[in-house]
């Protein structure tokens, strides 16, 4: 009973690993009590040398009181950053220390104590952070008095979120996503836009773009400068891309498999039958690459095989090391999820923002409150995150489904473990070759767990390792100025990442040129492009059509 | 247009306050400042647009980059589409 009252009461269970971080602590007294002491003699050596540092500035005269007050801010500052390293190398060594933790508590445990040591940091507090009192005593106070406001205008919003971007610089369809196309197909789930061609002549074999519903799809056709869209359109290929529906209640029915045969399916028959052509080039990104890998396993069935070969960009398919997002996302959060999810038919889209932000709180979260609140500045003009605050919202019957057969039971790894419309699904006998993208610092999907693609699935791999986070190595334009550097080779059947990336040599710059030669000797000679829609599938709308635009 | 390294200095000051202790120069690397990652590039980016109206590739802004490139780059822009 208590310990049920308990899970309702905290779903994410902090109290819990505190809870037991202590008591594998209190079993080993000397361990705990050396533990304490190693703090101890670490403070004590932070406080010597703060008070060294403030002897030292004893002498020095200021011009005036103003700036004697920013010195002394100054002084404070940076004796909080000391005493702050101390506190937070100790609070994780407690836990990495810790006898006889699951790895489980463990990694939640770390996750949490993350949590707190940047929330402490010095600089998110006013008094502690220089550069705040000095904006405050340079603006006579109304830099504050902006903050003020902007704290007011995020709370009369009432999603419990701060702005991550100015929202009036960026509009879908003016600056965004306006690589010129038609919607040429709608169901009650998605649009499919067809990009307009811009090469005399096209390969004949498509790329269908399959985009994760979790934000909108612009992320493959954000502005001129990073269009993957254009870019592969300026390439020479005919560009097909999903564009969901933003589900509401009335769409809480709506499963994994309407996504996949409603959706991604669809998708393909469409651009297969716009360009004649009986295959195409798929590729999903994060959890779009998962529903387009549930595919090829449902396909694998069939004889006659639409998909020439696949892309899946940061996206993982075996769940077992997930990352942080696994701290999240237990037996007894899954049940606290669809509770909430069943009360309003979708899981909402606050509620999956806030989870994204709190796997980078010191990037998504704490530098806004500083930004935003303290120096009352309007939030950066970015397109990405731009995007990435166009969250959508999960049907409950897709949702639960995929949180549970995906995070915690992780079917798809296993052959045949996972079912979809009864057809049980084995990677194992998609054969079609597979180009892998990971982000060496991706925080959503860890590009060690999605190397284990490699041995999932038959076909020949070729993985490529991009030096960056889950969308920053994704929207990845080549450029004179690239200083990204990404690795790349054969893969298939490989289990170890590690082995593999010490047999790699760094290239720079952008990887999608090498995307391109991986994908053009298999897309056929090049012929006249096909027209904007056809008698089946006719244009219905400018790109970016409809669905996109909903709130 | 002239660049100077100490106007992206202070820009970075502002942007990472964990930094405050660190000498900033031309030779500085983007990837020796306290918290940076691929979405605080994001952030340096909307700095430097701000305060120079100029776009900055986010391809520039990695581990790497010194902020004399950037500079280099703020006296000399180059559009992406015409490395395609």
């Amino acid at each position: 009973m208590v310990e049920t009252m308990q899970k309702r009461s905290d779903p994410i269970q902090t109290p819990g690993v505190a809870i037991d971080l202590n008591a594998a602590w209190m079993k080993n007294h000397d361990a705990l009590a050396a533990n304490c002491q190693e703090l101890n003699r670490a403070m004590h050596q932070a406080t010597q040398k703060v008070y060294d540092h403030m002897q030292a500035s004893l002498a020095e005269t200021p011009p005036s009181a103003g700036e004697a007050l920013l010195q002394w801010i100054q002084k404070l500052a940076w004796s909080s950053r000391q005493y702050h390293q101390v506190l937070s190398d100790w609070l994780i060594s407690h836990v990495d220390q810790a006898p006889d933790l699951t790895p489980a508590t463990r990694r939640q445990a770390r996750f949490w104590v993350r949590q707190i040591n940047e929330m402490i940091a010095p600089s998110n507090f006013f008094w502690t952070n220089p550069q705040a009192v000095q904006r405050f005593v340079r603006s006579d106070g109304r830099s504050l008095l902006n903050g003020w406001r902007n704290w007011m205008t995020d709370l009369q919003r009432g999603d419990g979120l701060l702005r991550l971007t100015d929202q009036e610089s960026f509009s879908v369809g003016q600056n965004v996503a306006t690589t010129p196309g038609q919607v040429v197909y709608r169901n009650a789930l998605v649009e499919v836009i067809q990009y307009a061609p811009q090469t005399e002549r096209v390969h004949p074999v498509p790329v269908v773009l399959i985009q994760p519903w979790i934000n909108k799809y612009y992320i493959f056709d954000l502005t001129a400068q990073n269009s993957l869209v254009r870019y592969l359109v300026c390439k020479g290929f005919s560009v097909f891309v999903t564009s969901w529906k933003n589900p509401d209640a009335d769409m809480r029915h709506i499963t994994f498999e309407d996504y996949m045969c409603n959706g991604a399916l669809a998708t393909i028959q469409v651009a297969r039958t716009i360009c004649r052509s009986p295959k195409v080039h798929a590729a999903g990104y994060c959890i779009g690459g998962t529903l387009l890998a549930a595919l090829m396993g449902w396909l694998a069935h069939d004889e006659h095989q639409p998909v020439a070969d696949v892309t899946l960009f940061a996206t993982m398919l075996d769940f077992s090391q997930p990352g942080d997002l696994g701290c999240f996302l237990t037996p007894d959060t899954l049940s606290a999820i669809e509770q909430a999810v069943a009360a309003k038919g979708v899981l909402k889209d606050n509620l999956m923002a806030l989870t994204f932000r709190m796997l980078n709180p010191s990037e998504l979260i704490w530098r806004y409150v500083v930004n935003n609140y303290f120096y009352g500045e309007p939030p950066p003009r970015s397109e990405i995150l731009f995007w990435n605050s166009d969250s959508t919202r999960l049907p409950e019957a897709m949702c639960n489904f995929y949180l549970k057969s995906f995070y915690i039971e992780n079917r798809m790894a296993t052959p045949n473990a996972l079912k979809v419309t009864q057809r049980p699904i084995d990677l194992k006998q998609v054969r079609q070759p597979h180009y892998l993208v990971g982000a060496a610092k991706d925080h959503i999907c860890p590009w060690q767990a999605t190397f284990q693609t490699c041995h999932l699935v038959r076909g020949p791999v070729r993985y490529i390792l991009a030096d960056e986070g889950h969308i920053t190595g994704f929207v990845n334009p080549p450029s004179p100025w690239s200083k990204k550097k990404y690795w790349a080779g054969a893969a298939s059947r490989r289990r170890d990442h590690n082995k593999w990336l010490q047999r790699q040599t760094p290239s720079k710059g952008s990887w999608w040129p090498d995307w391109v030669a991986w994908l053009t000797p298999r897309s056929g000679k090049k012929v006249p492009p096909p027209s904007m829609g056809c008698k089946t599938y006719p244009a219905l709308a400018p790109a970016p059509g409809t669905y996109v635009l909903e709130p | 247009m002239k660049v100077s390294s100490a106007q992206i200095a202070t820009g970075l000051r502002d942007i990472f306050p964990e930094c405050a202790d660190m000498a900033l120069s031309n030779e500085t690397i983007l990837g020796d400042l306290p918290e940076w990652d691929s979405m605080a590039a994001v952030n340096l980016q909307s700095f430097l647009h701000q305060a120079f109206e100029i776009e900055v590739p986010l391809e520039l802004l990695s581990d790497e980059t010194s902020i004399q490139e950037i500079c280099d780059f703020l006296v000399s822009p180059v559009d992406n589409e015409s490395a395609w």
